[in-house]
């Protein structure tokens, strides 16, 4: 245990070969908080019966990653009080559209460079434009909150800032490792994670994630709901997939390319989710390194960009 | 009943015409007419005069078919027919140089259909009973003989007697797409396409005496629909009754009507437009004669055949579809240089000799006049020529709107690619083919995927995409289309072929498409990106460049053909290149300009793209490269009242003093029992269409004109709501931005509420409904104040009623006080991981609404026909999230400052934020429903007593909670927390 803090305090000091990153874990049955939360960053949490109790403000330490992978973050836990799913459905969408999600605890996943100053997250520089990988938690069950991102090309390390917002929110385990299951470019394509899970997929006005009642979770879009930004590189070929269903005749998805600076390249026309899954190929305009996709009038159920060999 | 047989009789070598005696017939009867001849030469010709008992020769009388001509070599003829009415005696001429007419034998012919001829079994010559066709032959095809109609052709049965109000059985064996029937009244006036089931008998209209059966092809990208070939076409009567050709009626011993047999139909469809207005207007039916007779009636000679002595007029309507009306020896003639000319000249001698308008398509009110004593037709002496010689609106495709378009003076075209619509031609309608690229590459798209764009690394086949601009193949493959098509309307004008960008921005990416444009001085034009968006002159020259050489190609073979494509979005921008001369680019201001303001005055909506001043820059650009050979593509219908024409009127004269040709809008969508735009902006639909023939007049001239016309009896009140209209119009603040997709409910709230005039325009729309001494005009009228009332209900507003009572009496549900309440029900469902396209609610839930200036009191009454299913928190009520069944309200004060709350059935309450101890909450149930009342004090909703007058609301309801049988409902569909504009309920507290 003390091994693992050790390599964490090396990592954070720069001293982890470049381009390995392994696996964080950490399991309040059996490790402290301290070896995870930094006093700088706010109170750190008190563990007693296997849970870290959130405080109103803490921050973890700098955990090292390398620039442009992509990670999966993990944290068990559970609420308590009676803004919960299972005590209000309203808090869902309340959460969502509160600032930052700050009607319920969350944490927010904050990047740094080399420099140790703090940087963006992945993504494009435009308005309303989310970039900051967030977590909110609103259930009552233990149950694992994933956020899926990735990190800005020139980022080193990154803190977890957690705030209570002054809801009791108790985590068990946190777990930051490299995403290798998904086989898609973009985060949560199929939305496995559950109805609190987003991973950077934005819904506009009363759009969220659902779980039907067959157990599948799809993405009601909204009006111009978006997904996180995910890498693409010009002159490469991309194969798409969009499955879902959406308003007859209106349902479009668009897709946005920026540069390497987030600034906007071009906007066109996509696809067509289809129940059964339509697929179309692309190629990047020169120049590209990001992009995402924006849906209107969209039930998504699954939409995978990969690299046609 | 007796045949005759005429011996051999008058042969009139010197004229070329021999005709036979006169030979008594009886109308309605069926006759065969034998003939013999010798010596017939090519270009000879049998016509048959049926005069009537006082000698006169109606028009129908003539039967002088197209292909009643005489074979060389061939001696006997026979020809099938029915007599018409009036019918007396019949008359054969045989028109041929040295021709000797032998024995002529008539005989009655019974016929069990009605259809004459109807198995062409006269033979692959003989078209009798299908006098008029175009592109259609009866050909012997597999030992059978049939009647083909090619594309765009068409053919007609002649006209058959029927019992209006009776039951007929048409059957029919033939290709696609099948058989229409029409129902002409006794003047043989078009009334209606009858409906029908295939197979099944039919009624036929009331006021119809004759039916025709047509024949025509229909899309021709459906190969089986190119061709429709027919084996046998049959109509009898369900029942015995058999039809009696109607009389005529009172017969006009003041005028007639002389039209030259074998003159365009559309010459023809105006001579009986005429009469059947003169007939509604004074009660008797002038004669429609084929020449003139020896009464002392005065004619009215139409069409070119008469215009002889006209030289002066006929030079100044050429090239023209305008008219001329001239008086000459007491006797008028209504001609154009083109057909479509007498159409237009016989609507405008009725409108300036009349009251008679023809406001709207809807058939209840598509004319509206007064009847007259006599018709002096004093103001019968002018000329008239279009400014724009392409007038077009677009929209609805129905034949009414083809008729008003046609009444009104415009020629908006029909798109053959759907086959031939004879019955929108002979209103006006253009001919022509019209598509985006894409539909002229045809069959290039599959066969080489070249033409097709290169978007995002991949060659993209769909129709809604820009070809490669810059392939060769692609300008010669839209050729090869065109070509192919210009050839299938012989012997008729196509007058326009239509090529344009398909409706977005995206362009082909492929590096010839990027490369720099060379030009002839050295100078290049560049592209950072394929984003037509930044780069709008770059694509425009490269959609020019390519069809300039597609209009090279077809200048060669066709040098008067114009071809049009709309200069729209990218291609708005005038090109860095000289455009073809044949090119006619149709310029669209769209989507930001103001259409409140001409285009001229500079005042379009900035956004990022576009600077307030573009689209002023961009048409005077284009007024200055395409003098006399200009269009434009307009959105002149705004959703609501308006005083639209206003603009129009100054866009149109703009566009004329450019030399422009074409002038254009679209949005005008059929007129039927639904209420639609014609019930808010009817007036200024019919302004524009005048204006389209002429800009120069007075928009507010004609408004008058309209009101006069339209709202007998109630003319003080219409002008002053239109008035009004107008005034609000203008003086609304320039921020307030109008185009063709402005909501209608924020036009209403922008120009009629904002401004103060909503309870004067309605009440003077009430008073002009009681004054209207004209049952059309109170027609109208009703329909006005409904839309009126519609878009009002649009904004949302809920008046919420003062009820005193309401203090005491909320709690209980059976209170007659709640009766007082404003109601909102209609509820819709929302979607969630499901959508609903805003069905009805399967639960229905109804929400009643009062104050007492303290409080604002809400009864929800839900629908639940299983209460024991119930979805309620275990805890006992109190202020616990109702998680489960319940009804919801959002409320958003002055500041915007955000309430929810919510009421379960168990009692449980909640408001977020907390309102505290202060509203309250009672629950009921009933057998199949409960009800929520809810006390919420505005104190605790707004601070100030000023602010607790008005409050955004949103009311919702959840049905169960989760799985499959979970309803969320809202008051219009839109979930509780979608907070988009126009989606809230606006609370009035009166």
């Amino acid at each position: 245990m003390k091994l693992r803090w050790l390599f964490l305090s090396l990592a954070a000091a720069g001293l982890v070969v470049p381009g390995v990153t392994r696996a964080i874990e950490v399991d309040f049955s059996r490790d402290t908080a301290e070896g995870l939360f930094e006093t700088a960053e706010g109170t750190v949490p008190k563990v007693s019966d296997g849970f870290a109790t959130l405080t109103v403000r803490a921050g973890t330490h700098l955990l090292p990653v390398v620039g442009g992978k992509k990670y999966k973050l993990e944290i068990v836990a559970r609420a308590e009080g009676d803004f919960v799913v299972e005590e209000n459905d309203r808090a869902h969408i309340l959460t969502l559209q509160s600032h930052q999600h700050r009607l319920s605890s969350t944490c927010e996943v904050v990047f740094q460079n080399a420099d140790r100053k703090e940087i963006p997250g992945f993504g494009a520089d435009i308005p309303g434009a989310r970039t900051t990988p967030r977590l909110f938690f609103l259930t009552k069950q233990l149950q694992t909150s994933v956020a899926v991102f990735y990190a800005p090309q020139d980022a080193t390390g990154l803190r977890l800032r957690f705030r209570s917002n002054d809801r009791i929110t108790r985590i068990a385990s946190l777990r930051l490792a490299e995403e290798t299951e998904e086989n898609s470019l973009i985060p949560n394509p199929d939305f496995r994670y559950g109805e609190l899970s987003y991973s950077g997929w934005h819904p506009q006005r009363d759009g969220r994630l659902y779980t039907r009642p067959d157990g599948k979770t799809v993405f009601h879009a909204g009006y111009g709901g978006s997904s996180p930004f995910f890498p693409l590189a010009e002159g490469i070929t991309y194969e798409v997939t969009a499955t879902g269903t959406g308003e007859k005749d209106k349902a479009t998805i668009q897709i946005q390319y920026f540069d390497k600076d987030g600034k906007s390249l071009l906007t066109r026309f996509l696809i067509r989710p289809d129940p059964k899954g339509a697929t179309t190929r692309l190629t990047p305009p020169p120049g590209t390194a990001s992009a995402w996709i924006v849906l209107y009038g969209v039930i998504l159920e699954e939409f995978r960009i990969n690299r046609v060999n | 009943m007796k045949g005759y047989t005429a011996a051999l009789l008058l042969v009139s070598v010197a004229l070329g015409a021999a005709e036979s005696e006169q030979l008594p017939v009886n109308p309605g009867v069926v006759y065969r007419l034998r003939f013999d001849v010798e010596g017939a030469s090519e270009g000879g010709r049998w016509i048959i005069h049926l005069r009537d008992s006082e000698g006169k020769l109606p028009y129908d009388g003539v039967l002088a078919g197209d292909w009643q001509r005489l074979t060389p070599g061939r001696k006997s003829y026979s020809h099938l027919f029915r007599a018409p009415v009036d019918a007396a005696k019949l008359r054969l001429v045989v028109s041929a140089p040295g021709v000797t007419l032998g024995p002529v034998k008539l005989e009655p012919q019974p016929s069990k259909s009605l259809i004459l001829n109807g198995e062409f079994s006269e033979g692959s010559d003989n078209y009798s009973g299908w006098s008029e066709h175009y592109l259609a032959g009866v050909i012997e095809k597999d030992g059978r003989t049939i009647l083909q109609v090619r594309q765009n052709g068409y053919a007609l049965t002649d006209f058959i007697p029927v019992v209006g109000g009776g039951r007929y059985l048409l059957t029919s064996i033939q290709g696609a797409p099948g058989a229409q029937i029409l129902a002409y009244d006794e003047q043989r006036r078009f009334l209606a396409l009858v409906e029908r089931k295939p197979g099944a008998s039919f009624a036929v209209p009331a006021e119809a005496t004759l039916l025709r059966v047509i024949y025509a092809t229909g899309h021709h990208h459906l190969e089986s629909w190119r061709t429709n070939e027919i084996v046998k076409a049959e109509l009898v009567p369900e029942t015995t009754a058999a039809p009696v050709l109607q009389g005529k009626g009172k017969e006009a011993d003041d005028w007639e009507i002389v039209l030259a047999p074998g003159c365009d139909p559309r010459e023809e469809h105006a001579a009986r437009e005429l009469r059947h207005w003169m007939t509604a207007l004074t009660g008797n039916a002038p004669a429609l004669l084929a020449e003139p007779s020896p009464r002392k009636t005065r004619k009215i000679f139409l069409g070119r055949a008469w215009a002889d002595e006209f030289s002066d007029d006929r030079k100044a309507l050429e090239g023209t579809d305008g008219f001329a009306v001239r008086p000459k020896h007491g006797n008028l003639y209504l001609f154009g240089a083109h057909p479509r000319g007498a159409f237009y000249g016989v609507h405008a001698l009725l409108e300036r000799n009349s009251d008679l308008i023809w406001p709207r398509p809807n058939v209840g009110f598509s004319a509206i006049f007064s009847k007259v004593e006599e018709l002096t037709l004093e103001d019968s002496d002018f000329l008239s020529c279009p400014v724009f010689r392409d007038r077009y609106i677009s929209g609805s495709g129905d034949l009414k709107c083809y008729k008003w378009k046609g009444r009104n003076g415009l020629n908006s075209p029909w798109h053959l690619h759907k086959g031939n619509n004879c019955l929108a031609w002979l209103n006006g309608a253009q001919l022509g083919y019209s598509g985006s690229y894409m539909f002229w590459l045809d069959k290039a798209r599959e066969e080489d995927e070249k033409v097709l764009p290169l978007i995002d690394g991949q060659r993209v086949n769909n129709v809604w995409r820009q070809p490669c601009y810059t392939y060769p193949g692609t300008p010669a493959a839209i050729l090869a289309t065109m070509r192919k098509l210009l050839v299938t309307l012989p012997g008729r004008e196509m007058e326009y072929l239509h090529a344009t960008i398909a409706d977005n921005w995206t362009v082909c990416g492929c590096p010839s498409c990027l490369a720099p444009i060379p030009f002839p001085d050295g100078r290049s034009l560049t592209t950072r990106s394929s984003d037509a968006t930044k780069e709008p002159l770059f694509f425009s020259t490269r959609n020019f460049r390519m069809l300039n050489q597609v209009a090279e190609g077809l200048a060669k073979d066709h040098p008067g053909l114009q071809l049009r494509t709309h200069a729209y979005i990218f291609t708005a921008e005038p090109p860095g290149v000289p455009l073809h001369p044949a090119i006619l680019p149709e310029f669209a201001a769209y989507p930001t300009q103001n259409l409140r303001y001409p285009i001229r005055s500079g005042k379009a909506q900035k956004i990022d793209i576009y600077d307030e001043g573009i689209w002023k820059r961009r048409f005077e650009a284009w007024g200055k490269v395409r003098k006399g050979a200009l269009g434009s593509f307009g959105y002149y219908y705004p959703n609501g009242f308006n005083a639209v024409a206003d603009t129009a009127a100054e866009d149109f004269q703009a566009l004329a003093e450019f030399g422009g040709v074409q002038v254009h809008t679209e949005g005008f969508p059929g007129d039927r029992d639904d209420l639609s735009s014609w019930d808010a902006d009817g007036i200024e639909k019919w302004v524009m269409a005048k204006l389209m023939w002429d800009p120069s007049r007075d928009p507010q001239a004609l408004r008058a004109d309209y009101i006069r016309r339209v709202y007998r009896g109630a003319e003080t009140e219409m002008a002053a709501f239109y008035q009004l209209i107008r005034d609000a119009w203008h003086q609304a603040p320039e921020t307030v931005f109008v185009n063709c997709h402005t909501p209608a409910s924020e036009i209403f709230q922008n120009l009629i509420v904002t401004p103060g005039i909503e309870e004067k325009a309605k009440v003077l729309l009430a008073d002009a409904e009681k004054a209207a001494t004209h049952p059309l005009s109170r027609e109208i009228l009703r329909r006005h104040r409904a839309e009126f009332d519609r878009l009002a209900a649009s904004l949302g507003r809920v008046m919420v009623p003062y009820v005193e009572e309401s203090s005491n009496e909320w709690r209980e549900a059976t209170s007659p006080h709640w009766e007082k309440a404003a109601i909102v029900e209609g509820f819709r469902k929302v979607d969630d991981w499901r959508n609903f396209a805003k069905e009805a609610s399967a639960h229905s839930t109804k929400v009643r609404v009062m104050h007492d200036r303290r409080s604002l009191y809400l009864r929800f009454d839900g629908a639940d026909g299983d209460l024991s299913g119930q979805v309620k928190p275990s805890v006992p009520a109190g202020r616990v999230f109702p998680n489960g069944d319940r009804f919801e309200v959002r409320l958003r004060n002055h500041k915007g400052e955000d309430f929810y709350l919510a009421v379960g059935p168990g009692g449980h309450a909640f408001s977020e934020p907390a309102l505290g101890g202060d509203w309250e909450t009672t629950v009921t149930a009933g057998e199949k429903s409960w009800t929520a009342l809810l006390a919420i004090p505005l104190s605790a909703v707004a601070a100030n007593e000023a602010e607790r007058t008005a409050f955004r609301v949103k009311l919702g309801r959840i049905y169960r909670l989760r799985g499959e049988e979970r309803e969320e409902s809202s008051h219009d569909g839109s979930g509780l927390f979608n907070d988009a504009k126009g989606l809230w309920l606006d609370f009035q507290l009166q």
